[in-house]
């Protein structure tokens, strides 16, 4: 029998275990963070009806922290969810496949560099990612969307009473708004239920916002499969034929760490913790960090750049009244300007997340009920709208590592992030489609900031283990194999050459895994 | 009380002593005490409310007791009731406070200790002012009972003060007080705002794209 030991339990170690375990693997996945109960029905609980904040589901900062530097003004370390499951137990769940263009911007567009693959290879996975992870959605009402082969497993969730009004007024002007493809089940799938529209989809109680715990789950219950939370993986041990022995891991509160060997090693476990096993994996062979010859490991990072802003109608749109993604335009994702800036990913979603409400309304030590009603009064006229940017590496941003230790004594990772010429040139066109958009939509009050570095990352770090043909250009292969290695690999948005364009990644790192498990099945056989 | 005892002009000294005026003193302790409240008033100034929050947070606000959790008695829950109706309104959909302080009360440690402690001083204020339970008391009298535990934690003096006279107010503040502001802002909030259920509850796939029925 095969076995695999994979660094992390987030939704690329989750498919790349589940289809290996299909195929009479042992897979043992290794989780830093503590069991996650899913569904997330007493998270829900806690969260929602209680208001609750349970420690139990958060790593001390001696084992899970970094450090930081440059012009990035969010807690990148918060942006990480460190449990069984990873950061998509918690994910918005917004899935589109990235653009043929996105895959060759050097060559179409003289900035960045092409990925070894290209679009029309990767769209069977796209498919089967999206059968995977229950995608809802439509091409339909969206001519910007990417070719391809299959349709959704599911049908999409459809606009809201505002969206409609909005998208009326966007088409005036020319400017198409529609329904947004996404990993929750608009119908009963695969042992999920339909959407109830609870609306707080980040601890969505009935399982319907896809979690990599329905799979794990499944895997688990075959025997082939097995999960160990609370342990952190401190080194990948390379022999000196270049081949991958073992992980070294110790459970967080245990006093020594112990040796796992494995036929393949697979890391996933985020851009950022991924580069940083890989340095701390350094020895005599690999004094820059294991699949560091090319001094990339760490080099590549790129965060997307979310740009917020928002517009009060005269009328009411009820706004908040619909978990799902709704309204958003992929029209600008390639505009004819791209190459001069990046392009943008436009969202429109009729959501008002409650987590947002005492940040965004102003209400916290507010104590009359009539005051907080009042503060709240925008809310049905309200609209946010978010710039979603693409980026691209430069040399002022990077992983490495930090000065400052973990329990164990390792250093953590040390994450350098500036934006560059090109974020600024996009927060332009960002700032000209915002001023299209306000002429289109005739709100009574528009805002949206004007500095380019207050944005959010959306938790999309990439690029720091990117894929490259040549050895040299990169640290993995288009497969995740590590450059010079036999069987090490690594997964996720680690791999992207860069961003995923001006995409969600999720679905993207979704596709490359199910590739990557196809590959193990096919060179190492079951 | 020695450090009060004045100084015998005619005592004699067992040692030399530095003397100055009074003269002398008051002219270099009034700048130095004037200088010291300028400067800590622009360093206040200087520290963002978001920094005290923080630092009473991290730092100084009273930590619940450990007592075990446990079911609340109707007696504690009605008194909790004529308290969160006091707070917000009448008007509430009572029953999801009520799940609210059944769960933590049974779930968290120190929450059923620190309702019957409310309930406590609710009434004994109540007997102290009215001469009757918390409940037996109208709308506009409770309002008024208790008025003083909301203020304890309203500003950063109020909330100074109460860290050394009223501790419990500050423990009730924190976790019963904003929770409920909360609460009503996730639920009851929306309803007044014409919405027909809030987020988190379910809501189906279908009305959200008309405007709500009561429109």
């Amino acid at each position: 029998m095969k076995t695999a030991a994979i660094a992390g339990s987030g939704i690329v170690a989750t498919a790349i275990a589940y289809q290996l375990v299909q195929r009479g693997w042992q897979v043992t996945l290794f989780e830093k963070g503590p069991d996650y109960p899913y569904p997330h029905t007493q998270q829900y609980q806690e969260q929602i009806l209680y208001l609750y904040d349970n420690p139990a589901w958060k790593l001390p900062d001696d084992i899970r922290g970094l450090t930081q530097s440059g012009t990035y003004t969010r807690d990148i370390d918060g942006e990480r969810g460190m449990v069984v499951g990873g950061s998509a137990t918690h994910w918005w769940g917004v899935t589109p496949r990235m653009i043929p263009e996105d895959f060759r911007t050097r060559t179409l567009f003289g900035y960045g560099e092409d990925w070894p693959i290209t679009y029309d290879e990767l769209e069977p996975y796209y498919v089967r990612a999206e059968r995977f992870i229950g995608v809802s959605g439509t091409t339909e009402d969206n001519p910007f969307a990417p070719p391809r082969s299959a349709p959704y497993p599911l049908p999409p969730f459809a606009l809201s009473y505002g969206d409609k009004i909005l998208k009326e007024r966007l088409a005036a002007q020319g400017i198409v708004l529609h329904t947004t493809p996404q990993a929750r089940t608009r119908l009963p799938y695969d042992g999920r239920p339909g959407c109830a529209n609870f609306g707080v989809c980040h601890v969505c109680p009935i399982g319907v916002r896809y979690s990599p715990t329905h799979h794990l789950q499944r895997a688990v219950a075959t025997g082939r499969c097995e999960v160990r939370p609370n342990t952190t993986v401190r080194r990948v041990l390379m022999d000196p034929d270049g081949r991958a022995r073992a992980l070294l891991v110790q459970e967080n509160e245990a006093a020594t760490p112990y040796e796992f060997p494995a036929d393949v090693i697979i890391i996933a476990a985020g851009a950022i913790e991924s580069a940083r096993l890989l340095l701390l994996s350094r020895d005599a062979r690999y004094p820059e960090g294991v699949g560091n010859r090319s001094g990339w490991v760490g080099r590549g990072l790129t965060f997307h750049h979310i740009w917020s802003s928002s517009m009060v109608f005269d009328e009411p749109l009820y706004t908040g009244r619909v978990g799902p993604a709704t309204g958003r335009s992929f029209q600008f994702l390639n505009p004819e300007t791209r190459g001069r800036h990046g392009g943008i990913n436009l969202g429109l979603d009729d959501r008002v997340d409650l987590r947002w409400l005492f940040g965004a309304e102003d209400l916290w030590n507010v104590r009359d009920s009539e005051e907080i009603v009042h503060r709240m009064s925008d809310i049905p006229f309200k609209r946010g709208i978010n710039f979603h940017a693409e980026s691209i590496p430069s040399e002022d941003k990077y992983v490495t590592l930090s000065e400052k230790k973990d329990r164990f004594g390792d250093p953590l990772a040390h994450v350098h992030y500036a934006s560059n010429a090109f974020d600024y040139a996009t927060f332009e066109y960002a700032q000209a489609l915002f001023r299209r958009l306000v002429e289109a939509l005739r709100p009574k009050h528009a805002r949206m900031g004007d500095d380019p570095e207050r944005f959010d990352s959306g938790a999309h770090h990439m690029g720091t283990c990117r894929m490259s043909e040549r050895p040299e250009a990169g640290v993995v292969d288009s497969f995740g194999r590590v450059h010079g290695t036999q069987n090490l690999f690594v997964g996720g948005g680690a791999i992207f050459v860069g961003g995923s364009g001006a995409v969600q990644p999720t679905l993207t790192m979704v596709a490359l895994a199910l590739r990557t498990a196809d590959y193990l099945l096919d060179q190492f056989g079951t | 009380m020695p450090c009060c005892r004045k100084a015998n002009r005619h005592e004699p000294m067992s040692e030399p002593t530095h003397r100055i005026s009074r003269r002398t003193f008051v002219k270099v302790l009034v700048p130095a005490v004037g200088g010291l409240a300028v400067g800590g008033a622009a360093a206040l100034t200087l520290i963002s409310r978001e920094t005290l929050r923080q630092l009473y947070r991290t730092r100084l606000e009273p930590s619940l007791e450990s007592a075990p959790p446990g079911p609340i008695t109707p007696d504690t829950l009605q008194t909790l009731r004529a308290f969160t109706e006091a707070l917000l309104d009448k008007a509430i959909t009572w029953s999801r406070y009520e799940n609210f302080f059944r769960w933590r009360a049974e779930h968290l440690p120190g929450h059923r200790r620190l309702y019957e402690r409310l309930a406590d001083e609710l009434n004994r204020g109540a007997q102290q002012a009215l001469g009757q339970p918390f409940v037996a008391c109208s709308r506009a009298q409770r309002i008024v009972l208790v008025r003083p535990v909301l203020e304890a934690d309203l500003d950063d003096w109020d909330r100074a003060i109460a860290l050394v006279l009223h501790r419990d107010w500050l423990r009730f503040n924190r976790h019963i007080v904003e929770p409920l502001f909360t609460l009503f802002a996730y639920h009851d909030a929306w309803l007044r705002l014409g919405y027909e259920l809030p987020p988190g509850l379910p809501r189906g796939l279908e009305a959200y794209q008309q405007p709500p029925a009561n429109a």
